[in-house]
């Protein structure tokens, strides 16, 4: 059964006065409610105009959008999408007011979460850009907008120490990563076999290394007694060994089917072969994001190096990013005390050289979202 | 019937002692090996034969594991001496010097301890109180949004903090509380340099640092519910916060408490670089509101730094009692969960 086309005369006419004729109806209520109140003062008669207005817009929406349905289902067989403010399906499943206030009251939370979360950033962007004599007057946007700052950290006097922090960082960055996760990948390869040999006791000698340490205070002292205190090198070593990647690596490798080596074992790869040009190609994932978390944790972490690294100026030439970071941040005033412009651009250097810091993981983060993905897929994984 | 029952219990169990060992015998037959009990040694001795040539690849992490985890291991011994310096040859200092366990019993003896743990204590159950439930919370906020863009977008906005180190974020916050230009501090004064704001500001610092990236766990979980759970109860009749708390939450409970073991078994360190770089950005604090990781470090490597048996031992008991809360959780998940955290 097809229906007929008709068309409808009638529905162009109480479109016109759904959509135009009863919002402009309530519009001019409204301002002739709110226009006694300012003329006459008369608080009641704006009260009694506002609530009769509404009855009498009701009263007339009701019926006009009932036949509006009525007509629109009974033009054509497929009527067409009711979108719009108040052209709702009728068979719809309403919210209840419930709901509608709750998400409602949703948004409005998330929306001051993430004004929490942007507001304090904004505000040290704008201190980074802004001239130190005019900090006071910073109300989230920069009074002057001047580079004075970045100019400061970039070419100016420190510029040696902060450009020796980054390439010390970027350094310590490409050693830990490429050498971490390597060395795990290696290790968890012969251990992702079934019949490994003495496999349940080797995951042990691993795995107790994660649970238990004896506190910094041996860690220092074996440092020491290779006489790496105060050197980069103490942090690199120390970063190296990583069994949470290899509790990942392994899971992964363990879902690699074995016919694929098969195959490729028959082909004549040799095992170290087999490792670098099938497993790793074939783990992308799952090494890109544990690449991706070792970057971050090195690039922004400072834990080993306040162990190993004394905050004092003579180490300097060893610090990572991060620590000088932190080493700057906590220098006095006194420090500068015949530099008048560094008096007056403290606050603003700073932000400006935390900026700085922040550019290579933002430069990366877009590229990286999706193996933050596949890493917390990974989390949820048993080891 | 009992007479039954007996009867039948035996029958199972060796059905099911049989069941393994045809298993293997398959394995065996399909590997091409003869199946013989040659003993435990003989047969691991074969695999290492088998794999000869890849068993090298785990040498070098072994290696690091040793040297840089185990060998500090045996640095437990120094918490048993009664004075050393690491000056000289340290081996000849660990054999030539008296030996006393009156260390152990010191740390009971020792206030400050006292001080640190209480302080350790308050921080991380309130955190667990409030900062935990906060990123579930979250989740659930952003999945019952109606546009999954718009949530997605949420979610990288509340994440970015996660990237910053730590030094970054409370610079940040100093800019925030400073006295003359910052957006808060310019109405109630300079709280970070305040000592009764410490434990409060450390609290909230870290849920603004972490609150969003612990979130993702939860929101990945709650978007691989079956949508069609959802369709049936809103056919029933279900509200949406029936919705959440009847079917949301019962289906992310393995994730929380998979975390939530996981918090506490972190329970006796508060997280280093953030309360050491927040107690070295305001100077009076260090007395009154030291904590745990704060104190080891003091006495370990900091100005206090003159009695490395005491500082060694502070740091096993430490260890000890992180090691226990971590195997007491692997017990609870493994129960509750029917699997581990490793």
């Amino acid at each position: 059964m097809t229906k007929k086309y008709e068309r409808n005369t009638t529905l162009p006419v109480l479109l016109l006065l759904f959509r135009i004729l009863i919002p402009l109806l309530a519009a001019l209520l409204v301002a002739v409610a709110i226009s006694i109140f300012v003329l006459f003062g008369k608080i009641w008669w704006m009260g009694v105009l506002l609530l009769g207005g509404a009855a009498l817009v009701l009263w007339l929406y009701f019926p006009i959008r009932n036949s509006i349905w009525v007509r629109m289902d009974a033009e054509t067989e497929d009527p067409p999408k009711r979108k719009g403010l108040f052209l709702r399906d009728p068979n719809h499943i309403r919210e209840s007011v419930l709901d509608t206030s709750l998400s409602v009251l949703n948004i409005v939370l998330l929306l001051a979460g993430v004004v929490i979360i942007v507001l304090p950033l904004l505000q040290y962007f704008s201190l980074a850009f802004n001239n130190g004599a005019f900090n006071l007057d910073i109300v989230l946007v920069p009074k002057v907008f001047s580079l004075k700052s970045f100019e400061y950290v970039l070419f100016g006097k420190g510029a040696a120490d902060f450009w020796r922090a980054f390439g010390n960082s970027v350094l310590i960055t490409l050693i830990i990563t490429i050498g971490s996760n390597l060395v795990e990948a290696m290790a968890a390869y012969p251990l992702s076999k079934s019949d490994c040999p003495f496999r349940s006791g080797i995951m042990m000698y691993f795995i107790i290394t994660m649970l238990f340490s004896a506190g910094i205070m041996p860690i220092y002292l074996l440092m020491n007694t290779f006489h790496l205190i105060d050197s980069l090198w103490s942090v690199v070593l120390i970063s190296i060994s990583n069994v949470t990647h290899l509790l990942y690596f392994k899971t992964f490798f363990e879902g690699i089917p074995a016919d694929i080596e098969e195959a490729a074992r028959l082909d004549g790869a040799s095992e170290w072969q087999l490792f670098f040009r099938i497993i790793i190609p074939m783990s992308l994932p799952i090494i890109g994001s544990c690449c991706f978390f070792t970057i971050v944790g090195t690039w922004n972490g400072y834990g080993s190096a306040l162990l190993f690294i004394h905050d004092s100026p003579s180490s300097v030439s060893q610090m990572p990013l991060a620590y000088y970071i932190y080493y700057f941040m906590n220098r006095s005033l006194a420090e500068f005390k015949n530099d008048g412009w560094m008096q007056q651009n403290f606050e603003n250097v700073r932000a400006a050289m935390m900026i700085l810091s922040i550019i290579p993981i933002l430069c990366m983060y877009p590229y990286v979202v999706r193996y933050i993905k596949g890493g917390l897929q990974i989390g949820s994984v048993k080891g | 019937m009992k007479n039954l029952q007996n009867m039948s219990d035996p029958a199972e169990t060796s059905a099911g002692e049989l069941a393994p060992s045809r298993q293997a015998a398959a394995e065996a037959a399909e590997t091409g090996q003869k199946q013989k009990h040659n003993g435990f040694w003989a047969d691991q001795w074969k695999r290492v034969k088998k794999y000869r040539y890849v068993l090298w690849f785990i040498l070098p992490a072994a290696l690091f594991s040793l040297v840089f985890s185990y060998v500090p291991m045996l640095g437990v011994l120094f918490a048993f001496k009664e004075n050393y310096t690491s000056l000289g040859d340290p081996i000849w200092n660990l054999f030539h010097q008296p030996w006393t366990i009156m260390k152990f019993a010191e740390i009971f003896r020792n206030a400050e301890i006292g001080r640190a743990v209480v302080n350790t204590l308050i921080i991380n159950v309130i955190r667990l109180g409030l900062c935990f439930p906060l990123s579930i919370i979250i989740a659930v906020m952003l999945s019952e949004l109606k546009s999954q863009t718009f949530a997605k977008v949420i979610l990288i906005i509340i994440t970015i903090p996660n990237f910053l180190s730590w030094a970054i974020v409370i610079g940040i916050w100093s800019g925030m509380f400073a006295t003359d230009f910052g957006l808060i501090g310019r109405f109630t004064g300079n709280l970070m340099r305040e000592s009764s704001w410490f434990k409060t500001l450390v609290i909230f610092l870290s849920a603004w640092k972490g609150a969003g990236w612990g979130c993702i766990l939860y929101y990945s979980a709650i978007a691989s519910i079956d949508k069609t759970y959802y369709e049936s109860a809103t056919l029933e009749g279900a509200n949406r916060l029936q919705k959440m708390w009847y079917l949301t939450i019962p289906s992310i409970i393995p994730t929380i408490a998979l975390t939530l073991v996981l918090n506490i078994s972190g329970m006796m360190s508060v997280g280093f670089e953030q309360v050491w770089t927040m107690m070295k950005a305001s100077t009076d604090l260090i007395d009154s509101q030291i904590t745990l990781d704060t104190y080891i470090y003091n006495i370990s490597i900091g100005h206090g730094a003159d009695d490395i048996p005491f500082a060694t031992a502070v740091g096993v008991v430490n260890g000890a009692i992180a090691l226990a809360l971590m195997l007491i959780g692997n017990k609870i998940t493994t129960k509750t969960l029917k699997r581990g955290l490793w």
